[in-house]
This record gives structure tokens, sequence and C-alpha cells, in this order.
């Protein structure tokens, strides 16, 4: 690929492939009220910055790096709003969602689960098991150092582990 | 059960991403608790994650690939605008510099020469009310080049 694509069909094509992929993960990361918004943001940030050319993965990393960062800047101001005015910070209220069998679905546990960690740490978790991204890709979106993403991408999992068990969401082993 | 962070974490997640696993990562798995957490608990992910990617409705595109190339567009003529503005800036304070040197030199000649040859001699510079005119002046420079200087908030 040779960079952000010149023309609107391919532009399309491609935001059909990526989209959907970075919209769940601003949403599970950042909660849901800013995910379209980062979505935008992160395709604008992309087409107008005039990257080297890349691969189709290499695109994806690229991506993720923006929509991270957008994500998490997103996260804090509106904590902080939340913490002017009093109201839970995002996140801690998706805990609050009551957990009705019939709506036990995959993606409600993941909304529980996730909204009981970090923000940072749910970004970790999302880039490096279900992007697949290495550890100095995840290092680079985050602004972290590649020996820290290790450390902290362990306690992340550690925590979410714990709860899963809590919330009797243990998986099995594959 | 003790767990220590393992190096072969990732590799462990992007194989259960991948569905393929070597026997020798099998094995490997099979002996290391971290990682035997590690495939869980990325299995687990992968399958809420592809839920929420089936579940995601991202905002409609249209207009976001003309709205960049516009601000491209922009963006690009603001630099170039930029650059035809460089000579000119730099003509300025070439100039301003000129100006302050030659008031300078004026002013110094006030020293040298007798005030009895005539209106061209320079100013008496023990007059007090002259001098604090001239440091509010070289102040004022100073302050216009430091904030000429400093990067300007429009640019970032």
């Amino acid at each position: 690929m040779e960079g952000p694509p010149r023309d609107d069909a391919a532009f399309r094509a491609l935001y059909d492939r990526a989209a959907p992929r970075i919209h769940a993960y601003a949403r599970k990361v950042g909660g849901a009220d800013t995910a379209d918004e980062v979505v935008q943001d992160t395709f604008l940030r992309w087409l107008t910055a005039s990257p080297p050319p890349m691969t189709e993965e290499q695109t994806m990393s690229y991506l993720f790096k923006i929509a991270t960062r957008l994500t998490i800047d997103r996260w804090r101001s509106r904590a902080r709003e939340r913490a002017h005015l009093g109201e839970p910070l995002p996140g801690e209220a998706l805990e609050s969602v009551p957990a009705e069998p019939a709506a036990r679905d995959l993606d409600h546990d993941l909304e529980r689960a996730l909204g009981r960690l970090k923000p940072r740490d749910r970004a970790l978790l999302w880039l490096a098991y279900v992007e697949g991204q290495p550890h100095r890709e995840v290092a680079r979106a985050l602004g972290l150092g590649e020996t820290s993403v290790r450390v902290l991408l362990f306690r992340a999992r550690r925590r979410l582990a714990a709860i899963l068990e809590e919330a009797g969401l243990a998986p099995e082993a594959p | 059960m003790t767990f220590r962070a393992c190096a072969r974490g990732t590799e462990v997640a992007r194989a259960a991403r991948e569905g393929r696993r070597s026997s020798e990562l099998d094995a490997h798995v099979a002996g290391c608790a971290d990682c035997r957490e590690a495939a869980r608990i990325a299995s687990w992910l992968q399958a809420a994650a592809r839920a929420s990617v089936a579940a995601a409705r991202p905002p409609d595109p249209a207009g976001l690939h003309g709205r960049a190339l516009l601000e491209r567009e922009i963006a690009r003529r603001r630099d170039l605008a930029r650059r035809a503005a460089r000579p000119a800036r730099l003509f300025q304070r070439v100039g301003g510099i000129a100006g302050v040197a030659a008031t300078a030199a004026w002013i110094l000649r006030g020293g040298t020469e007798s005030r009895a040859l005539g209106g061209l001699a320079g100013p008496d510079l023990a007059d007090p009310t002259l001098l604090a005119v001239l440091a509010a002046t070289i102040a004022g420079l100073a302050l216009v080049a430091a904030l000429e200087a400093l990067p300007r908030l429009d640019r970032s």
C-alpha cells in the first residue's frame, strides 16, 4: 500500500475493513460515547498526516496508535469533567450493568470485565492479545518502554483473570 | 500458585489468535503457568472482541476523505505562505537591527564630539530623562524580539 489512498473508493474499502476494529477498541477502552468521534478523528489524522508507504498491517498499527492516544486523551478529559460534576468515572459505570442471564453474551461480559480495569490496561490487553501487536508496537502506541509493557501487560492480565474468576466468567483452557 | 511473566506470553497469545500452535509451543505452555493463563485470557478476549467487532457500528465515512484532502490543501497553502513570508521577516529584522545600531552610533557621538559644533552633535548622556527613554526603548525592542522568537500559537 502507498500511504493513505488518494481516491474515495479505495479509502472506503480500507475504512470498511479497519473501522469496525477501531470502533470496538475505542468503545471498550474509552467508552461508547466517544467511540464514533475517535474513529472519525483517527482516519482524518491518518489521511492528513501523509505517512510513508506502509503494508496493511503497518497501517493498522499506525491507526491503532492514533486511536489509542485519542481514546485515552478523551477518557481523561471526560474523567476530569465527571469528577468535577461528582459523577462516576467513565468505565466505572459499566460495573453497574445488571448481569441478567439473557444479556450475558460475550460482548456484554467483555464490557463488564474491562470496565473494572484502567483504560491503559484495557488498551494493553486489547492491543497485545486481540490485535496481536508485538510489545514494541504496544509501547509506541501507549508511549511506554518495551520493558514496562511486558510488566504492565502481565499485571493487567492477572487483574483481568481475577475479575473473570470473581464474576464467574473464568475461561476454560483452549 | 506463583506466577512470573514469561517472555513467550505474546507469542502464545498470537498463536491463539492465528489458530496455529507448534508442538514445541504446546510443550512450553503445558509446563508454564503464566503461558497457560495467557492462552486462556487471550482466547477469551479474542472471542469476546470478535463479538464486539461484529456489533460495531462505526460512523459513515461519507465526506471524511474529501475533508482530509481539503485540510491537506489548506496546510500545504499555509506552509507555502509561511515560506514566502520568510524573506520579508528577515528584512524586517535586519532593518530593526540597523535602526538600533544607527541610533546607538548617534547617541555615542554625543560623548565624543563637541556640543559647540552645532545641531549634529549627539544628545547629552547625563540627562536622566533621555536615559529613561533609551532604557524603555531597548526593553521594548528586546520584548518584541523575544515574542517573535517564541513559537506562534496558531502554528501548533
